[in-house]
Parts: C-alpha cells; structure tokens; sequence
C-alpha cells in the first residue's frame, strides 16, 4: 500500500486474510518501523494492535471515519463493504465508457434509517463479466467526496480480480493511496483462529 | 462672558429644582461609568481566563497552520521567534508547544484527543493548569512518559492516576506513532472541551511520539494584560519577517470570546441609551419650568434689545452648567464606586454556571476604570444635555416680547 500526500509518501507491505462477508484480518510486514501492527474486524467491531506498546486498542465508533494506518481508506471502509447489499437500494442509471470498458453506471441509495456514512455510491461495473472499475462516494450534500478506481484486472485462483485498488480523497488535494495486490488467493480454506484477538497479539 | 455669567446665575436661582437636575445627571452618569466598568471587568476576566486556560495572547505558527492544521507543519526557525519575543515589552511568558491529535486508549475505552507536549517550566508562565490540577501533579519527571489529563478524560477512559495510556498518532512521516504514557496528574478546569479532549505530555515524548526530532508546532506569548496585544503583534510582525509563520491574536484563535464580548456590549449601549433617555427627560422638564416661569424676563430683555440668538445661547448655557456640574458628581460617584469595586471585586457566585464556558473561572469579578469609559460617558452626557435644550432655547427665543411682557 503506498499512501501519498503533499508532505509524505510511504509504502507499506502487509498481509491481508478475508473471509467474507464479516472477518478481515490485517497485519503489516514492512517498513520494520510499523511490522507486527495488526487490524482485526469481526463484523463491525474493530481492534488496532500496536507492537510498540504491545496492546490492543478497540476502535470506537467516533473514530470510524478516522484514516486507517494514515491511508485514504477509513476504518469505516474496511467495515463497510460487507453491508452495501443490505443497507442500499441499487438502480441500474445508464452505461458509460470507464477504463477503456464499456460499463453499466449503478446508482446505489441508501435505505432509509440505514447506519451507512455515504448517502449514495455510484459504481461504474465492467458489462463483459461484471468487474468494478470505479466507485464514487457521495455526501449527503450530493457532493462526491472518495473514488476509488479499480485496475490492473488480472486472472487469480480461476477468476478475475482487480489488483490495483487507487483511492483519492477529493477534498484533500494531493492526498491519495493506492493498494497493490502482489499475490492473491482465492477460495483458498482460512482457519477461524486467524480472526482472533489472540492472533491479533501474537505477531509472528 | 456676560452671558455665561448670567446663565451661571440663572442656574443657581432655583437651588433645589437644579441640585435635582445635577443629581439625575449625576447618578444617571455614575451609573453608567460604573456598569462600563462592571462590564470591562467582566471581559477582561473572560479574555485572561481563556488565554490562561490555553491558547495565550498570541500564537505563532507556519503559515496556514490556523488554517488547516497538521502536524507537518512546523513553527520555522524556533531560535529567531525565540528572540523576536524576548524582545517585546510587557512580556509575562512563553512557551514552545507540539500540538497534534490522537487516539487515547485504556484497556476499558479509547477516543479522540488533542495532545499538548509542553515543557512545563515554559508552560506554566502562560497557562494555569497546573492550579485545577485535582489528583497527582503537573507532568512530574522521574516517570517515564507522564501525562496530564482532564477529569472527564479521566471518567471516559475509565483511567485513574498511575494507570497506563496508550497514545496513537499519525506522525509526521505518515508512519503510526504509538506509545505508552502514565497517568500522572488529573486536572478540573471547568471547561468540558478541555476537560474531555486535551492531555498534556511532555514536550520531549511528543517530538518522540510525532517523530518530529526538535521541531515544534507553536510558540504561544502572554502579555502582562490583554490591551498590548495590537501593539504586540505589530513589534513581532515587524521583527520576525518571514512570510511562512503566522502571528494570531487570541480573538483569531477564539473568536467565540470576541464575538461574546461584542454581544455584551450590544446589550450595554441598548442599556445606556435607555439611561439618556430617562436623564434627557428630567433635564427638559427642569428647563421647560425655568423657561416658562421666567417668560416676562425673556419678555422684557428682548424689549430692551436682546436679540433671539442671544436667548438661546443663554438657555444653553444654562443647561451647559447644569450638565457641567452634573458630569463632576457623576464622574466623582462613577469612578468612586468602580475603583472600590476594582479592588474588592463583585461576587458572582450564582451565576457562575453560564461562566464555565469561558475556562478557567473564578466567581469575582473586578471592575475596571479606563479613560475610554469616562471620556466617552461624558461627552454622551454633554451632548444629551445639549441636544435636549435646543427645544426650550429655541421656544424661549421665539417669544413675542408684547405678549410676554404681559404673561402672567
């Protein structure tokens, strides 16, 4: 993950294990400066671990929207994905050019007394075999406030993916991070103590 | 000469009506020097203990920090700001701050901080923490990585003193700082913002924690009194020529308190135009009466040749002298009653609740007598007492001399 901003750039190397639709399991591998930090989300619940201080730390959900590990992803980003079928209504408005495809521009709302951040996302998928491209993410003023643009869609494990994941804040001029998948498999069986606070400790 | 003479006598010839009209002037006056003063007394407090709750007189950063702040952008050249402030008059402390925000957490709860690495030596000649400090002391050396948190913090975190605080920023390089603090010291200051979301660390731990070397976030300079800050920032912008650091007066950096003030005082003129208009209407009273009972004697000086303009500069000067006398015993009394109050204040227990907001709170408040307060009070009254005779002169210089010779 390499996050850029006017003062800083920096890469990170980490690890990444999911099993969907509610357990992530993060742990960073490089710079020595930061390896061994951990992000562990079960469902909505969030833990940071810290090696320096050797803890754990719950994310409280004032600081969901807070950056993740200084990024332009949020803790919020990493919870969310899980709850865009539930929380949102989805319509299909149009088909436009993006990245060289030809997609279908999908225009998801909110549901109403839904516990979602953004008021609408509009996602711009690959017609040919249904891949993302693009993603905008609209304030409740209407205002597109993150897009992440999905590249670099290569065949893993059988099945399409996008390994290049780019995500700019607008308002924040400068700012942007982009994720690259170096290796990436799929469908492959992950054990359940991987998503634990006990492994979460445990760096190494 | 003649007429003021003359005018002076009139002013005197009913003693009791005018030693009224002096006392309605008077008292009218002395109450107004005396709620001004009340008044500059109560912002003055408001002001000093907001700039001793935190944010000082004057705060120097890098330009566009006030803006839009971000720990990467650091005070430039600490040593020279250094200098341009020991060199100002007037000058009760500094201090050299990192400022930067966080993620506070204990085993049982975390949430978001502002986090303070100050030295406390510097620190404690501009803000007053360490006089609400409740439990344990000011950043006590000798521990490794003390903090100083308020007591609300203190509740959140369900953190007492010696327990341990794990502080988590975004350091200057984009990289997570986190590290381990103690909890040495609560303080109460009144004020929830500072009390639920500020903690002190040492300066050294925050360059540490923020990993910004010696660099720092701010210089922030108290002054002996609120009044030399205009002055202050023209001495600093003129010895400190650089285009990339800032210099802020408190009321940029807290405008709420400028804005509560200029409310406050909305609510004083509105107060004091009430009390012209009250003093207006006694002072026309006593002039109408003196008008009328003498019109044979304004009858038979325009008879003998006294013409209408000399008429109403004798009425005005007549009320010139009462509104004279008037404005010694209103200046007497006024100045009287808020220098003795300056001194022993004016206790405002009750309503110390609604003061809270303001920092850092003591319940008595000092009156305050400036030359502004006193020049400007009188100059109101003369002119009101000028304004208002205009009405009686011009009707006393209108009279027919035939038919006021035979007014009875």
């Amino acid at each position: 993950m390499t996050v850029k901003t006017p003062d800083w750039q920096r890469t990170l190397q980490m690890r990444y294990w999911a099993l969907n639709p509610n357990k992530t399991f993060i742990r960073v591998t490089a710079p020595a400066k930061e390896a061994g930090t951990g992000t562990l989300r079960l469902g909505t619940n969030m833990w940071n671990y810290l090696p320096s201080v050797e803890q754990t730390i719950k994310i409280p959900p004032s600081l969901m929207l807070e950056s993740w590990m200084g990024s332009d992803f949020t803790n919020d980003d990493l919870v969310r994905e899980s709850s865009i079928v539930t929380d949102y209504s989805h319509r299909i408005d149009g088909e436009t050019m993006e990245g060289g495809d030809p997609c279908y521009r999908i225009v998801s709302t909110a549901k109403p007394n839904a516990p979602v951040v953004w008021d609408r996302i509009i996602l711009y998928v690959r017609q040919s075999d249904a891949i993302p491209r693009r993603e905008e993410y609209l304030d409740s003023k209407g205002k597109v406030q993150k897009v992440l643009t999905l590249g670099d869609i290569r065949e893993t494990s059988g099945r399409l993916y996008p390994m290049r994941w780019k995500m700019i804040s607008v308002n924040k001029q400068g700012h942007e991070t982009v994720l690259q998948f170096t290796k990436l498999a799929l469908d492959r069986p992950i054990p359940n103590s991987v998503f634990t606070q006990e492994n979460l400790r445990r760096p190494f | 000469m003649l007429f003021f003479s003359m005018a002076w006598r009139n002013v005197w010839r009913n003693r009791r009506r005018s030693l009224l009209t002096v006392m309605a002037i008077g008292l009218g006056l002395a109450f107004n020097i005396f709620l001004r003063g009340v008044t500059d007394g109560w912002h003055d407090e408001m002001i000093d203990n907001s700039v001793r709750a935190e944010i000082g007189h004057i705060q120097i950063h890098r330009a566009g920090y006030h803006e839009e702040p971000s720990i990467n952008k650091t005070l430039p050249d600490p040593p020279e700001v250094e200098r341009a402030i020991r060199g100002l008059p007037n000058l009760l402390g500094y201090s050299f701050r990192v400022i930067g925000s966080g993620l506070a957490s204990t085993a049982e709860n975390s949430t978001g901080v502002e986090i303070l690495g100050v030295d406390p030596a510097q620190e404690r000649t501009v803000t007053t923490v360490q006089r609400v400090i409740v439990s344990g002391q000011y950043l006590s050396s000798g521990v490794g990585r003390p903090v100083l948190i308020g007591e609300l913090l203190a509740r959140r975190l369900k953190a007492s003193l010696g327990d341990k605080l794990v502080l988590v920023v975004q350091a200057a390089d984009g990289s997570m700082g986190a590290q381990l603090f103690r909890v040495t010291g609560i303080f109460r200051s009144g004020s929830p913002e500072l009390d639920g979301g500020i903690v002190y660390i040492l300066r050294s731990d925050a360059q540490d924690l923020f990993w910004l070397g010696d660099r720092v976030t701010e210089a922030v300079v108290l002054l002996r009194s609120a009044r030399e800050v205009p002055g202050a920032v023209t001495a600093l912008q003129r010895n400190l020529r650089r285009d990339d650091a800032e210099i802020l007066p408190w009321w940029i950096v807290e405008p709420f308190i400028k804005q509560l003030i200029q409310l406050d005082d909305a609510f004083f003129y509105v107060i004091a135009l009430i009390f012209f208009v009250v003093i207006s209407i006694g002072i026309l009273n006593t002039l109408m009466m003196s008008i009328f009972e003498r019109t044979r004697e304004f009858g038979v000086m325009m008879a003998l040749g006294t013409k209408p303009g000399q008429i109403v500069r004798l009425v005005l000067e007549e009320a010139f002298g009462l509104g004279l006398v008037g404005l010694g015993v209103g200046c007497a009394l006024g100045s009287a009653a808020t220098l003795f109050f300056a001194k022993e204040g004016i206790n405002l227990a009750s309503v110390k609740a609604g003061a809270a907001v303001t920092g850092i709170t003591s319940s008595v408040v000092y009156t305050e007598l400036t030359q502004v307060n006193l020049i400007y009070s009188s100059i109101a009254v003369l002119v009101v007492v000028l304004v208002v005779a205009l009405y009686p002169a011009a009707r006393a210089s209108r009279l027919k001399p035939i038919h006021a010779i035979r007014y009875v």
